[in-house]
């Protein structure tokens, strides 16, 4: 019996998501920063007055971006490096509050209704700074170039990465998704696309429990979900697509539009076709 | 209305694609425009040089004149396959560069396992520059500075090894 108890974590859902973003983690590390130098990359050559030009950049902008329209945030829900990073200093920061008998971390929920706008502010900010010609200090004292240093195990070379780096990871330990929901350039442009109506998770409203609020509380992003009714609304772009909600509700209400059963299998062929894409390109 | 917020999306968003295309439209044309001018400029120069010559050649006719060697401060390689190595951004970078008559002709990367493939890709454009100016000191691509950094040095180190 103990042992049952001592496995319960290893459910076929848990073991596909460990395995997608250990893969992604040591395979693609990058995919978030060079799709982001894709959009710098746009803006600058703008600025400059020259033509686009279509790179290995561009091209894995592209492809997110699509792929983003098409199947909502699994990208960054399971492949983007630095979220699987912010996930498990989240899970080591909710282990130490359990060994220490608390709630986990929740320090910015209640200001996560503004909080969720800075991102946008940040995406302004650097593109800006990318415009007026300060592109190459950005990308050197970026925190993104700190983690990638990081993961090749070298030491950052920016002390401002370093320590903003320090900072998101501090944020990371404090609110799950610290650094997705609230300051991640990419994350903003991608919670702008417009995600299939096919693929947005919706709730049956009228079959609530009065009062419910599990699936508010198990979303690492405190969402609302839409009802069917509603089709999606303001966060539907805000949405990492973890499925974990659906998972939690005790009236098995929520599900996308292909119905929850196909959840999970719909989970796998998006990785599938994740890894078949950049295996393809790369 | 229903799906509202898929609708607003999708509106800008081939909004930005449309300016974008029209940006890219305008960009294209001007630069068609300049290479025009740019080869008018050209055929006149031409032209020029070409009365010129033809003037002197009819001065020179029945003269005779000294000809004029040039100083060259190249460096002389030895023809042969070179290769050298230098640290880029996740390892190291290895390339072996060709010469041949004294020309480097050919540089390619043997391995370049610690290199992310878009950084890498970006900072091969190097070789070309490398290959037309003779010299491994040409500028960094910009966005890809450490992989641009490893390919400089390895094919500094394969040329240290040419001189003769």
């Amino acid at each position: 019996m103990k042992k049952s108890k001592k496995y319960k974590f290893l459910t076929p859902k848990n073991i596909f998501e460990l395995v997608v973003r250990i893969f992604f983690f040591i395979t693609y590390p990058a995919l978030f920063s060079t799709a982001f130098t894709g959009i710098k990359m746009i803006v600058e050559q703008i600025a400059d007055q020259t033509a686009i030009t279509w790179n290995s950049f561009t091209m894995t902008l592209v492809i997110l971006l699509v792929f983003t329209i098409c199947f909502g945030r699994f990208f960054c829900g399971f492949a983007c490096a630095f979220g699987s990073y912010g996930d498990f200093i989240y899970f080591l920061s909710s282990q130490v509050q359990k060994k220490r008998k608390k709630k986990p971390f929740h320090v910015f929920e209640k200001f996560s209704g503004f909080l969720r706008y800075v991102k946008y502010i940040v995406l302004v900010a650097v593109l800006f700074l990318c415009v007026i010609g300060m592109s190459a200090q950005v990308a050197t004292h970026s925190p993104f170039s700190a983690f990638s240093r990081l993961h090749t195990l070298k030491a950052p070379e920016s002390m401002v990465g370093l320590i903003l780096f320090i900072l998101i990871t501090v944020g990371m330990a404090l609110e799950p998704r610290f650094f997705c929901r609230f300051l991640c350039p990419m994350g903003a442009v991608f919670s702008l696309m417009p995600v299939l109506p096919f693929s947005v998770i919706k709730r049956d409203r009228e079959n609530c429990i009065k009062g419910c609020k599990a699936c508010r509380m198990a979303c690492p992003a405190s969402l609302d979900i839409p009802s069917v009714e509603e089709g999606d609304n303001r966060c539907s772009g805000e949405c990492f697509a973890c499925g974990k909600c659906i998972g939690r509700c005790p009236k098995e209400n929520i599900g996308p539009a292909y119905g929850k059963r196909f959840w999970f299998v719909s989970q796998i062929i998006k990785a599938a076709l994740l890894i078949l894409i950049f295996v393809m390109v790369y | 209305m229903r799906y509202k917020n898929f609708t607003l999306r999708l509106c800008n968003l081939l909004l930005i694609l449309a300016l974008l295309a029209v940006y890219q439209t305008v960009i294209y044309v001007r630069a068609q425009e300049e290479e025009i001018a740019d080869l008018q400029t050209q055929v006149n120069q031409l032209q020029g040089e070409n009365d010129a010559w033809q003037a002197a050649y009819d001065a020179y006719i029945g003269d005779t004149s000294d000809t004029d060697t040039e100083d060259t401060t190249i460096v002389s390689y030895a023809d042969g396959t070179y290769s050298g190595s230098a640290e880029g951004f996740g390892g190291t970078i290895e390339v072996s560069v060709e010469i041949s008559d004294g020309v480097i002709t050919s540089v390619e990367i043997i391995s370049a396992a610690g290199e992310d493939e878009a950084y890498l890709s970006l900072a091969e454009g190097l070789i070309d520059d490398i290959i037309e100016q003779q010299t491994a000191d040409v500028d960094s691509v910009s966005g890809a500075t450490y992989s641009s950094g490893g390919i400089k040095g390895a094919v500094e180190a394969a040329l240290s090894e040419a001189v003769e």
